[in-house]
């Protein structure tokens, strides 16, 4: 799953680095504490000396300057980048992005010290996989290095239109960056406060200077690696140094003007703006009365009013200017069959409200966002989920996700900080941290051997995520190949994998667990030499071989969701048989994940169990060794065989 | 801004406006029309609602499609100085779908669409090009109620003066409605910029259709070419109308296209082509003229191909690049102390000179590539093929014209235009016919592009003779892979394999090792040597670069360097998928042959590597997964064994493996007979054996494809091979503690 599928503020894509081309996968918890991040922040020094192309000076210069005509306070933004080809020439795609919000105003290019006189710099859509449609839009032209020196020195003027908008100061760029300096600059009547991350893993310098008409604040950081685009990589708030300003208000001429100085400010923002929401309330009753006709217990009602906005809304991304934080119409969304997060949020409010349920919107920032409501700002939060007071219970409904049940949370907002709206006050709280037992998933084999086969029946039941994952691979599915899809994700397509009397939930079920049950009979799944029978008791094998490589990879991991793989196989002896050898358990426990596996005799059958279970989604890297070792260990321990001996 | 400017601009904005606003208005105007046409008058079918019950399991069944073409011309005026005449072509395809949704994955296809509305593009200074898209959609609840769908609620992708970019959301679209819509795209260009290009119409679907209709109205100003396949002929039908050529075809039922391994579509399913001739001669050719069809091509214009290219040479071709030839061919004659060349030697040599000069050689380049994507390099093929035809004219070497339709396209009778033809050289000057096909940086002199393989050809002798000829097909054997892999056990650990493996691939199995594994830096330096030049790459470099000769030389140095780093991870990436491990140790390697000596032209490496993952630990034993050295092997699912389309492979082909494992001391292996298999047919086979030797377990496998096509009735045969492989491939051997 990627980000953008799930968020709905556009302030985000400006965190895409300025050579795009990158897909951000994320998910799950929020660290309580980082690592150092010793090995990315050394690998600077390395990759400048080893890419071809890379930056000398990387500044950016944030001005707060008050327009006068427009009556408001924007930010001038003067950046420069220095790019040099230090092995062989080449050519290079420059790729900038801006949106209503934040306008280019210039751009420049010195090619080996000589401005370009007629730059062509094409303006496109920027087609971000998963999303509808966003304002977002993307300059690029090529960069041409005509020899080992070459240099081109790319200068680019913007304007933020109001302080609301400045999106957080990632420092690291597409390309590793020599020397790297933000500047910004405060006019004494502008009131702010600014949030600096992971500053003292990258050694950022940091200057303050302070005159009565302004402050300067300066950071340096010299040898940054380049941002690239990986598989599970968290949000960049995560890895990279960054700057987070909140702007609190400004008084360039007499008023004040306020933006956020609290969070109380940053939630009448919203409130106002969802004032503007004009749900038609009796269309909205009268389907939330036909989605619950003949349902007459609460809890139940409540089930089917977001299980149908599940399941009947198309979750479509839409961020466009103002309308990027305003839900649309509860009518609308009902009558078009599609909406983004905060139009689905909104619906679900209104059905459930109209029932008489307390029910109300919510803001928050997933996990892919590094920062919470401390501080306030725009950008702390992506998401908009809806919110439900029941039985002195808070639960959160975030009908996105498809097969969500009330109560049970996705790795991307449990455990976040959540802001719900309480009239013109607000609630601050935070939606429960789940166990990975919320996800699990269990396959339950009872076999027997015969000849060289392996027969009996096999359970397969999917809870929380685990369960949302496969719905989701099965919705994607024509109908007319469900079948053999479904026969092929738990056969792995191997031929001696005959499974028949398949019999699963039904699959718009979206209330409890999914399961699967069928008859399994595997040929040639026991080696038979002379008196002795070799079974091979792990037909999945989930995580064989998944080892992090740690040559190329310094960024920490995120995964989807924290998983619970359970398996408990039992098999008959043969008459005449004895167990000869069953091999050593194994117990791996690390502060991400577990991995346990045992094998026992109990009467004549051979009890096989195992659980391997990811206990924090967030890998540091300075984990993976870790994770590296209980990956090899387990590994070796699916090499281990069983085996039996005629008795 | 100075006063004349805002003058101007105060006058301009307000025309400017009017325009863009009179645009609008003419769209609009015309959206109207196309809706009320396209809407209006129409096909009972595309009232139907009703799907027939054997197709309700189906995901989306399209009820009724209809696709159709409008091929014209206008004379326009436009100014360049004074007044003068020009021609403007027009094109419009429309698309009208009336499709059933019938599950969700259904409606994530169908939900979305972005079009192109108007774009507007200056290509020269009185030249434009102009397109502009219609759509419309209504949906048809399960109770009959008709919703249109607004288009004001479509996005602004781009919104510039002459280039608008929409997207839209269908609204309300659930599972059981039916959606009734259709695209209609108007191009406008002058003879420069028109689409020349044959129209290719492969009918179906990933869903069922009910109803399919075409149709064409072509101004005859063309002349068409026109044919078809998996079609019934009669259903096409041509008649003419006001001198335009109309063609017409009606299908009833049109079943879904499943994406199989080993199909060429443009074969298997229904096609309609239609090609557009104009220029003078086509008489000559039995070319259809101004405003007359016909149905295909004949051997006649294989010389229309042959005269186009002839011109094409002489007009083409720098005349430097052959008196750079002739003082090449001299020194080389010196260098190699020979007075002549036989004929043979000469257009071999020929051949390999134009590989070289044409796609070796790093002239002026802005940008240095020299790893893996520099093996991908290549020119159009015209220009290739041209070049070494010069070269043989030099030495007046008789060649003829070879020329003949890609198997993945169909065959000769399945083209309507000569561009559709695949062209090379033939030679005779030894016993057999001598190809001469330069298409890739690993061409070789005598060796026919897989993809022509077994086609028939057009072959042209003195620019005027046509006849066709029968394309050969390489064996099985011809193109091989083979490995020899000798194989210990690790002194620390008894659960990893010590591996020293060589592989050796001839014929066309070379390609993806050479594309893959071989580097520029080598492989231009050992042509350099073949070819006998006397200059080094260094000095060609800073001949060519005089005005930055230093810096070149370094930079390519420095390029080298990086690829030869990079080559190490394919290696190991490579052994890693080859049995599906990660992690592996890769110990060493080196690339003994090239694969491009025409004398021996196989792909030759050794590597030395370790694997952890194969054997197992049972008690006191070990067991070995044996089947796996082979590598991963094909696992058919039930659907791919229900085949219904012809088989059609890259090439036929064979591997084999030399395996020999060296036991440990105090151990035995068990189970050795689980190794052999023997299943061979017409189609191929799957052959494997063992055996002990002292303390050496040698395993022989052989796998071959016989043919690079198989009539749909051989996937039997195929199967019982494959499947012998994959059971191979999943057996264990017992190292057993003595």
């Amino acid at each position: 799953m990627i980000w953008e599928t799930r968020h709905c503020h556009k302030l985000f894509l400006i965190y895409l680095p300025p050579i795009v081309l990158c897909l951000f996968v994320f998910q799950d918890a929020y660290p309580q504490t980082l690592s150092s991040k010793a090995a990315l922040a050394s690998a600077g020094a390395k990759e400048l000396a080893d890419h071809n192309i890379i930056i000398t000076n990387s500044t950016d210069i944030y001005r707060f300057t008050y327009d006068k005509h427009a009556g408001k306070v924007v930010i001038r933004q003067e950046s420069e980048d220095d790019y040099t080809c230090t092995h062989y020439r080449t050519g290079v795609l420059f790729a900038d992005m801006f949106n209503k919000e934040i306008t280019l105003d210039n751009i420049e290019v010195r090619q080996d010290g000589k401005k370009l006189r007629k730059l062509e710099t094409p303006v496109d859509y920027v087609a971000v996989d998963g999303e509808f449609y966003s304002d977002a839009r993307i300059c690029h032209f090529p960069l041409e290095f005509d020899k080992n020196g070459s240099t081109n020195e790319v200068t680019i003027s913007k304007t933020i239109s109001d302080p609301l908008y400045f999106a957080p100061i990632i420092m690291a760029k597409a390309y590793p960056v020599r020397n790297k300096v933000v500047k910004i600059i405060v006019p004494a009547w502008m009131k702010i406060d600014l949030h600096t991350y992971h500053f003292s893993d990258f050694a950022v310098h940091t200057i303050h200077s302070h005159t009565p008409q302004e402050d300067v604040y300066t950071y340096t950081v010299k040898n940054l690696p380049a941002r690239r685009s990986l598989a599970e990589a968290p949000g960049p708030t995560y890895i990279w140094p960054n700057i987070l300003v909140c702007s609190k208000n400004a008084t360039p001429e007499g008023e004040m003007i306020n933006y956020f100085n609290s969070l109380d400010d940053q939630y009448k923002w919203y409130h106002n703006l969802s004032l503007h929401i004009n749900n038609d309330t009796a269309v909205i009753a009268a389907k939330a009365r036909d989605i619950t006709k003949g349902v007459s217990n609460d809890w139940a009602k409540i089930k089917s009013i977001f299980y149908y906005v599940e399941g009947h809304i198309r979750y479509l991304a839409y961020e466009d200017g103002i309308a990027g934080f305003l839900p649309a119409n509860a009518q609308d969304v009902l009558q078009k069959k599609y909406g983004d997060c905060k139009g689905m949020a909104n619906l679900t409010k209104a059905l459930l409200k109209s029932l008489g349920y307390d029910a109300r919107l919510c803001w928050l920032g997933t996990n892919y966002i590094f920062y919470d409501y401390s501080t306030p700002s725009l950008s702390v939060d992506n998401h908009m989920i809806c919110a439900l007071k029941y039985d002195d219970k808070w639960y959160y409904l975030d009908a996105t996700e498809g097969f969500m049940q009330p109560g049970v949370y996705s790795g991307r907002i449990q455990g976040r900080q959540v802001l719900i709206e309480d009239g013109d006050s607000y609630l601050l709280k935070k939606i429960p941290t789940v166990a990975p037992e919320q996800n699990k998933r269990v396959f339950t084999e009872n076999l027997k051997i015969d000849g060289t086969s392996l027969k009996g029946n096999i359970n397969y039941d999917y809870n929380g995520e685990s369960k949302v994952e496969l719905m989701n691979i099965i919705q994607a599915t024509n109908k007319d190949q469900l079948e053999h899809k479904l026969v092929s994700y738990i056969t792995n397509d191997n031929k001696d994998y005959h499974i028949s009397d398949i019999k699963h939930t039904s699959l718009d079920q979206r209330d409890g667990n999914f399961n699967i049950d069928f008859l399994l009979d595997y040929t040639n799944a026991v080696s038979s030499f002379g008196n002795e029978i070799y079974i091979d008791v792990d037909y999945n094998k989930e995580l064989n071989n998944a080892l992090i490589d740690t040559d190329n990879r310094k960024e920490d991991m995120q995964f989807n969701y924290k998983f619970d793989y359970v398996t408990e196989t039992s098999i008959a002896i043969p008459k005449g048989y004895k167990i000869e050898t069953l091999p050593d358990s194994l117990h791996f426990q690390s502060s991400v994940c577990s991995f346990n596996i045992s094998y026992q005799q109990e009467d004549n059958r051979i009890i096989y169990h195992k659980e391997l279970k990811l206990k924090n989604t967030y890998l540091k890297q300075s984990a993976f060794a870790q994770w590296n070792e209980g990956i090899k260990q387990l590994s070796k321990k699916y090499l281990d065989q069983i085996v039996l001996v005629k008795s | 801004m100075n006063r004349l400017l805002l003058f101007l601009f105060c006058i301009c904005l307000p025309a400017l406006l009017v325009a863009q606003k009179r645009e609008e208005r003419r769209y609009n105007k015309d959206a109207e029309n196309i809706q009320k046409e396209i809407w209006g008058s129409q096909d009972p079918a595309f009232e139907i609602t009703a799907v027939p019950d054997s197709l309700k399991n189906e995901s989306a069944v399209i009820i009724a499609k209809s696709i159709s073409l409008l091929k014209d011309r206008h004379t326009h005026f436009v100014m360049i100085g004074g007044i003068s005449s020009g021609h403007l072509n027009t094109q419009d395809i429309s698309m009208h779908e009336r499709v059933k949704i019938q599950d969700k994955a259904a409606i994530e296809d169908y939900a979305e669409f972005s079009y192109q509305k108007i774009l507007k593009k200056k290509v020269g200074p009185m030249s434009w090009n102009h397109g502009r898209t219609f759509i419309g959609a209504k949906i048809i609840k399960p109770d009959g109620k008709v919703t249109e769908i607004d288009l004001g609620d479509a996005v602004d992708l781009k919104d510039e003066k002459g280039d608008k970019e929409k997207k839209m959301a269908i609204p309300g679209l659930q599972v059981g409605d039916i959606l009734d819509f259709y695209v209609m795209v108007e191009e406008q260009n002058d003879d420069q910029q028109y689409n020349w290009d044959p129209f290719i119409l492969t009918m179906s679907s990933s869903y069922p259709i009910l109803h399919f209709f075409f149709s064409a109205k072509i101004n005859p100003f063309f002349g068409v070419v026109y044919c078809g396949r998996q079609i019934d002929m009669k259903d096409f039908k041509h008649h003419k109308e006001d001198k335009y050529n109309i063609f017409s075809y009606k299908e009833n039922y049109l079943s879904k296209y499943s994406d199989d391994q080993w199909t060429y579509a443009a074969r298997e399913l229904p096609t309609l082509e239609l090609g557009f001739l104009t220029g003078t001669r086509r008489n000559d050719f039995n070319l259809p003229d101004k405003g007359e069809a016909k149905w295909g091509l004949d051997e006649k214009a294989a010389l229309a191909k042959v005269n186009k290219d002839n011109v094409a040479i002489n007009l083409g071709l720098p005349p430097s690049m052959l008196k750079d030839f002739k003082k090449y061919y001299k020194a080389y004659r010196k260098h190699s102390a020979k007075k002549s060349l036989s004929k043979k030697e000469f257009v071999k040599l020929a051949f390999n000179y134009a590989r070289f000069e044409l796609l070796y050689k790093d002239r002026n380049v802005s940008n240095i590539a020299v790893g893996p994507e520099r093996n991908f390099f290549s020119l159009d093929p015209a220009v290739l093929n041209l070049f070494v035809k010069a070269l043989l004219q030099q030495e007046s070497i008789d060649y003829h014209d070879l020329m003949a339709v890609p198997r993945s396209e169909g065959s000769l009778t399945d083209i309507v235009s000569t561009d559709q033809l695949s062209s090379g050289l033939v030679v005779y000057i030894s016993e057999k016919p001598m190809y001469l096909f330069l298409k890739s940086m690993f061409s070789l002199p005598g060796e026919l592009p897989s993809y022509l393989e077994g086609q028939k050809a057009y072959e042209v002798a003195d620019n005027s003779h046509v006849k066709k000829v029968q394309l050969p097909v390489s064996s099985a054997s011809a193109n091989n892979l083979s490995q020899h892999l000798n194989i210990n056990i690790d002194g620390q650990d008894p659960q990893k394999l010590n591996i020293q493996r060589t592989i050796t691939a001839a014929g066309q199995c070379r390609y993806s090792y050479q594309l893959r594994l071989l580097l520029y830096q080598d492989i231009e330096k050992a042509e350099r040597k073949r070819l006998k030049f006397t200059s080094t790459f260094a000095e060609d470099l800073r001949d060519n670069n005089r005005e930055k000769r230093n810096s070149i030389v370094e930079e390519y140095a420095l390029a080298f360097r990086k690829a030869r780093k990079e080559r190490d991870k394919s290696v190991k990436s490579d052994i890693e998928t080859d049995y599906d491990l990660k992690d592996i140790d890769l110990k060493s390697y080196k690339i003994l042959e090239q694969g491009l000596n025409n004398e021996a032209p196989e792909f030759k490496m050794q590597e030395a590597y370790d694997l952890d993952g194969l054997v197992k630990k049972a008690g006191n034993n070990y067991i070995l997964d044996a089947g796996k050295l082979i590598g991963g092997q094909i696992e058919l699912t039930p659907d791919e064994r229900n085949r219904k389309y012809d088989i059609y492979m890259p090439y036929a082909r064979s591997f084999e493996y030399a395996i020999t494992f060296n036991l440990p001391a105090g151990y035995e292996a068990k189970g050795i007979e689980n190794l052999n298999k023997n299943i061979a047919n017409e189609s191929g086979g799957f052959i494997s054996s063992s055996k002990m030797e002292g303390n050496k377990l040698l395993i022989s496998v052989k796998k071959y494809y016989n043919h690079n096509y198989e009539p749909v009735n051989n996937w039997k045969d195929m199967q019982a091979f494959l499947d012998a492989a994959a059971d191979f491939s999943k057996q264990k051997i017992l190292l057993k503690k003595s």
